[in-house]
């Protein structure tokens, strides 16, 4: 993931009291570190699988939904 | 200091990005200072203390770099503010902290060993990535922990400006926006870095600032110390360090001459390009950079006749939006200065984007799948392009100019997506979108200048492309050293593709510009208009001369050298017989050459 991206998604995740966690390829790294993701290394078209665990976990997973939809809301 | 034996002349090359010549002592910008002591704490209760030491320097660290971004924001910095975002984010990164908490605790070490510690172990795992872009980021985690350093080790800020009273010559290993935003840039004479390239911060900065500077030393940084004495010449991409008494007085010479030449020529940008009989050239800018347009105003141009866009794709991981595209033109067009601004449809292969890069290693890609070829083939990215423009033509004087056109095929096909552009803006509520735009084309394949007369009837207004020409029609490779020889705007062939083009555009009605390098070139200046070109484009230094020796002429001069030059059969004979004729007739403007 672009550094861009993975720093408006990391405000996005810090937002929630949910732990949010990126998996990809079994590898499953901390939403909120934008050094994990990083180093996750999602090229641009990848598959991710982002789940949230805690009492807004719902709402977290629909917010990062439309981030990714909006293309990390480029400004 | 003394002028002791020690003191050594290095003299370096690397590349000018800034033009100008600048003398004085040297400051050595380190952002990660030398004095860094590591050690064990004495023992187990002292532990507590230095996390709380981390802890501070983390959270002033935040404060400065949302100061900074603060000032960013207001000074409307092109760079992108996201960088240092993300330089917060890693700040605020548990991990990272928690990591340097870690070793603090279990080894006992100071904060600043810990956080090296940490350090280290990021470097490893980013190496290990295979994407280039991600690992590369290092560098802001790098950028991070010399912050953290900084403050850990007291020094709150850098102190450019304390230094030296008459300005310093800034040498560093590279210089980020964030760094720039901290500096007294009115006591800054000149930069000289490491590493970068033309389109790096410090070239922008230094350019927009007409600082002389010169990147890509590789390792300067290396060979000086702050107080030295050094001499940056950005024209000659040349960094002296503690010239010998001779040399700086050769290049104090040179830069009062310099000096002298550009304020003596300034006054002639103001004026505009009449000959003695009267006839009137338009005189405009080649641009990379908004950050360029003042120096453009301020040497005279009246129109930007060239603005090259592949900067908004280089040099970045995602593709531009239509909001960064709109922004920086927004500047160019809305300028109160320029009568209008000529915007480039980006010429670039498929390498510099990131989705094509493995089907596109091309064995020649100056005649591959590159600008207007590739933008027909990827009609998203080039319709983003596309939007911007509309949208900015609404609010100032805006014309189009298509790069690489070889058919008529070609710029009926662009015009029909530029045309499915504007309708979609429609369709979508966007309001003032303009009926019409001025649409060109660059004219620099051969093939297209054969066909000149019937591009005609496809367009607005043509713009010679003369480097491009030259390569393609003397068929040289400009990148193959051996051939440079080979390279002459004055080849017979060259002067009758160029007058083939001129006379097309007027037949049918149309202006012709020249954008290439050939426009600012005072030795092509009386042929060039001769030929009547209606405007030409250039590098913004090289603007006041080409006024002047325009407003020492007439139409007639012009058109009996034009002719003479036609008649001759070889390029070394029409070369010959144009220098000859321009150093009298204009021997104050060719003298410089000669040192």
């Amino acid at each position: 993931m672009h550094a861009r991206a993975a720093a408006s998604f990391v405000k996005v995740a810090q937002q929630f009291d949910s732990k949010i966690y990126i998996e990809r390829d079994g590898q499953t790294v901390d939403g909120n570190s934008i050094l994990d993701i990083l180093t996750l290394a999602c090229p641009y078209g990848g598959k991710l699988t982002i789940t949230a665990e805690g009492t807004d976990a719902a709402v977290a997973i629909k917010e990062l939904e439309k981030l990714i939809e909006n293309k990390f809301g480029e400004e | 200091m003394s002028a002791d034996q020690s003191t050594k002349t290095f003299v370096l090359k690397g590349v000018g990005v800034s033009p100008g010549i600048a003398i004085g002592r040297c400051y050595r910008f380190d952002p990660l200072g030398s004095q860094i002591s590591f050690y064990k704490l004495k023992d187990e209760s002292l532990v507590p203390k230095e996390v709380q030491r981390f802890r501070k320097a983390l959270k002033e660290s935040e404060e400065q770099l949302l100061d900074i971004q603060k000032n960013l924001r207001k000074a409307k910095i092109t760079e992108p503010v996201y960088v240092i975002d993300v330089h917060i984010l890693i700040l605020k990164d548990k991990m990272f902290s928690n990591r340097t908490v870690k070793y603090i605790r279990d080894q006992g070490i100071n904060a600043e060993w810990a956080l090296r510690m940490t350090l280290d172990h990021y470097k490893q795992i980013f190496e290990g990535v295979q994407d280039d872009y991600i690992s590369s980021r290092i560098s802001d985690v790098q950028y991070v922990v010399q912050r953290i350093l900084r403050n850990l080790t007291g020094e709150k800020h850098e102190i450019v400006w304390e230094v030296g009273n008459n300005g310093v010559i800034v040498v560093s290993h590279d210089i980020s926006p964030a760094d720039t935003a901290q500096m007294k840039l009115d006591k800054i004479l000149g930069f000289a870095t490491d590493s970068g390239g033309r389109t790096s911060h410090t070239a922008i900065v230094a350019r927009s600032l007409e600082l002389p500077a010169v990147v890509g030393l590789d390792d300067i940084t290396h060979y000086v110390r702050t107080d030295d004495e050094v001499i940056v010449d950005g024209t000659a991409g040349m960094v002296v360090i503690n010239p010998y008494p001779d040399m700086l007085k050769r290049y104090e010479e040179k830069k009062r001459h310099y000096d002298v030449a550009n304020d003596e020529y300034l006054k002639f940008g103001k004026l505009p390009a009449v000959t003695l009989d009267n006839y009137e050239v338009q005189i405009g800018c080649n641009i990379e950079f908004i950050e360029e347009i003042p120096s453009a105003i301020a040497h005279g141009a009246e129109s930007i006749g060239l603005y090259r866009t592949e900067f908004l794709y280089i040099y970045r991981e995602d593709l531009p939006t239509e909001e960064d595209h709109f922004n920086n033109y927004r500047q160019v067009v809305t300028n109160p200065n320029l009568s209008s601004s000529t915007i480039r449809t980006f010429d670039l292969g498929g390498d510099k984007f990131a989705n094509y890069q493995k089907q596109s290693k091309e064995l020649n890609p100056q005649m591959g799948m590159r600008a207007i070829r590739f933008c027909l083939k990827e009609v998203e990215i080039f319709k983003t392009q596309l939007r911007a423009i509309w949208r900015v033509s609404a609010l100032g004087k805006t014309k189009i100019l298509f790069p690489m056109i070889s058919s008529v095929e070609e710029i009926r096909e662009a015009k029909k997506i530029l045309e499915e552009a504007r309708q979609e803006l429609i369709e979508e509520g966007v309001n003032n979108i303009p009926e019409k735009i001025d649409i060109g084309i660059m004219m620099e394949v051969p093939s297209a200048v054969v066909i000149a007369d019937k591009l005609a009837q496809e367009v607005d207004f043509f713009s010679i492309g003369t480097n491009d020409l030259i390569q393609y029609s003397l068929a040289i490779d400009r990148a193959n050293e051996r051939l440079t020889y080979m390279y002459e705007p004055l080849h017979p062939a060259v002067l009758r593709l160029i007058q083939n083009v001129v006379e097309a555009a007027h037949q049918a009605g149309i202006e012709v510009a020249m954008c290439g390098e050939m426009a600012g070139d005072p030795l092509c200046i009386l042929i060039l208009l001769g030929m009547k070109l209606d405007e030409l484009s250039m590098n913004h230094l090289a603007i006041p001369r080409i006024k002047k020796i325009i407003r020492e002429t007439t139409m007639e001069e012009a058109e009996t050298v034009l002719n003479k030059a036609l008649s001759f059969s070889t390029a070394p004979e029409v070369r010959s017989y144009v220098q000859d004729y321009m150093v009298n007739r204009f021997p104050e403007e060719f003298i410089a050459e000669e040192d």
